[in-house]
């Protein structure tokens, strides 16, 4: 994964990925490296979100703390 | 020529002289009452006799003069009636009624020989001059001047004239030095005399010293107590009681003592009958503020304690909501994401392999859909699930 890329464009692509599978006309070969892609993609997102989710858990429970 | 007449009689200075006392005892034989002003008066420390002159004046102007006598022996007596009467020193511009006769020695000549003093005739006097005072005053709406200064909520920077050595100055500076850990007072001592004659320039040279803005006081304490109540006419004295009402900060008098308020107390800002009440009136003030101020202290920390407590469950109430949009931001997005991982799964090639099915590729590679597309003895390969089988095309 390239730094700059973000959740919403590995969404962005991700999404598009999918609707290229769905396509039934879609070889083989290429089907197997987009699968890869939306799995590296999924992988990204997940621990983007997870990681955020994280960051916000700490900062709002912070914030009991400091209260 | 002057003896020519022998029938002009010539006197000896002694034969006129008792011609002279002749003559007066027998126009005055007796005691009589005189009216008149003491313009001196000295008492012979060796004989206790008391020598007197005494006038009558109009305006400046002296219209008769005498001498008059007190001896020791009734002097005593007629002071001490007198002082108890009129609580005033029988001493020098006092306007009295005595009882006297005549004397005349040879040598001493003419004097008045007094054998009483009627002291109501000089009270008279003293209550004519202070009701001048007052009503010169009201006149010249001089009389309540001092009394519309306000005493400042905080009376801390104080001008005491009194006597250093007097018991009221002393019992003023106890009860205030008993408060001094609460408030910081700044006495300061003018000394001056407080009774008799020398009073009433004594007090307006004091007054004129603190007068100048830059001692920046904030009140005048008039201080005297604990001597006798004689003398305290100089309170009633015009110039005195117009420098107090034109005094530009309040004055406030204790003077201590049991009879007729004087002029001097009426004008003042703030009259109390002794220097301890003085001091008392003036903590009670501060007290106050002291009071005011606890309680304003008091009802801001209420209020800060009231704030912060309707703002910090604001605020918990406001994290309550933030932490909820946050589960659902982070759940919608996690349920997006496996919804899609797990489509990605099913059209994954692989996973249709796994369920036992294969692909066969040409020898170039290409993946083959057609049996047509190859001849006998073509090299082909399958891919399954697991592994990969090389084979040739049979004839």
């Amino acid at each position: 994964m390239k730094k700059e890329e973000t959740y919403d464009f590995a969404m962005t692509e991700l999404t598009t990925i999918i609707r290229e599978l769905e396509d039934e006309t879609i070889s083989v070969d290429i089907l197997a490296k987009k699968v890869k892609r939306a799995n590296e993609l999924i992988r990204f997102c997940k621990e983007r979100l997870l990681r955020t989710e994280e960051e916000v858990q700490g900062l709002l429970d912070g914030q009991i703390q400091d209260a | 020529m002057i003896f020519q007449d022998q029938t002009q009689t010539i006197y000896s200075l002694s034969k006129l002289a008792e011609g002279l006392r002749f003559a007066i005892y027998r126009a005055f034989p007796d005691q009589f009452w005189v009216q008149a002003e003491i313009a001196k008066l000295n008492i012979y420390p060796r004989s206790g006799h008391v020598y007197l002159d005494l006038v009558e004046k109009d305006g400046g102007v002296t219209l008769a003069q005498m001498r008059g006598i007190i001896w020791a022996n009734d002097y005593s007596a007629i002071r001490e009636k007198f002082e108890r009467e009129t609580r005033e020193p029988f001493r020098e511009g006092l306007k009295i009624l005595f009882l006297a006769r005549f004397n005349f020695h040879a040598s001493y000549g003419l004097s008045l020989w007094i054998s009483d003093v009627e002291p109501s005739f000089t009270l008279g006097d003293l209550s004519r001059l202070k009701r001048q005072t007052i009503e010169r005053l009201r006149q010249e709406n001089l009389f309540d001047r001092n009394k519309q200064r306000l005493i400042p909520s905080l009376p801390l920077r104080i001008a005491v004239i009194s006597a250093e050595t007097s018991k009221g100055y002393l019992d003023f500076i106890q009860v205030i030095r008993q408060h001094q850990i609460r408030y910081r007072f700044e006495i300061t001592l003018f000394p001056a005399l407080l009774q008799g004659d020398k009073a009433v320039e004594s007090i307006r040279e004091q007054l004129s010293g603190i007068r100048h803005p830059a001692s920046g006081f904030d009140l005048v304490a008039i201080i005297r107590g604990g001597g006798d109540e004689i003398g305290l006419t100089c309170f009633d004295h015009y110039d005195l009681a117009k420098d107090i009402c034109n005094f530009p900060l309040p004055v406030v008098t204790g003077i201590g003592h049991s009879t007729n308020e004087t002029v001097v107390e009426m004008v003042a800002a703030l009259n109390r009958i002794t220097p301890t009440e003085v001091a008392y009136d003036l903590l009670a003030r501060l007290d106050q503020v002291y009071e005011q101020l606890s309680r304003y202290s008091e009802s801001l920390h209420t209020f800060t304690r009231g704030f912060v407590r309707r703002h910090l469950s604001d605020i918990e109430h406001q994290l309550k909501s933030l932490r909820l949009l946050a589960s659902h931001f982070f759940s919608s997005r996690k349920s997006l994401l496996s919804g899609l991982e797990s489509q990605v799964r099913s059209l994954d090639p692989k996973k249709i392999l796994q369920r036992g099915y294969s692909m066969t590729y040409d020898h170039e590679g290409r993946i083959l859909k057609d049996a047509s597309a190859v001849n006998a003895g073509d090299k082909i390969h399958t891919e399954l699930a697991n592994g990969t089988i090389k084979s040739t095309v049979d004839p």
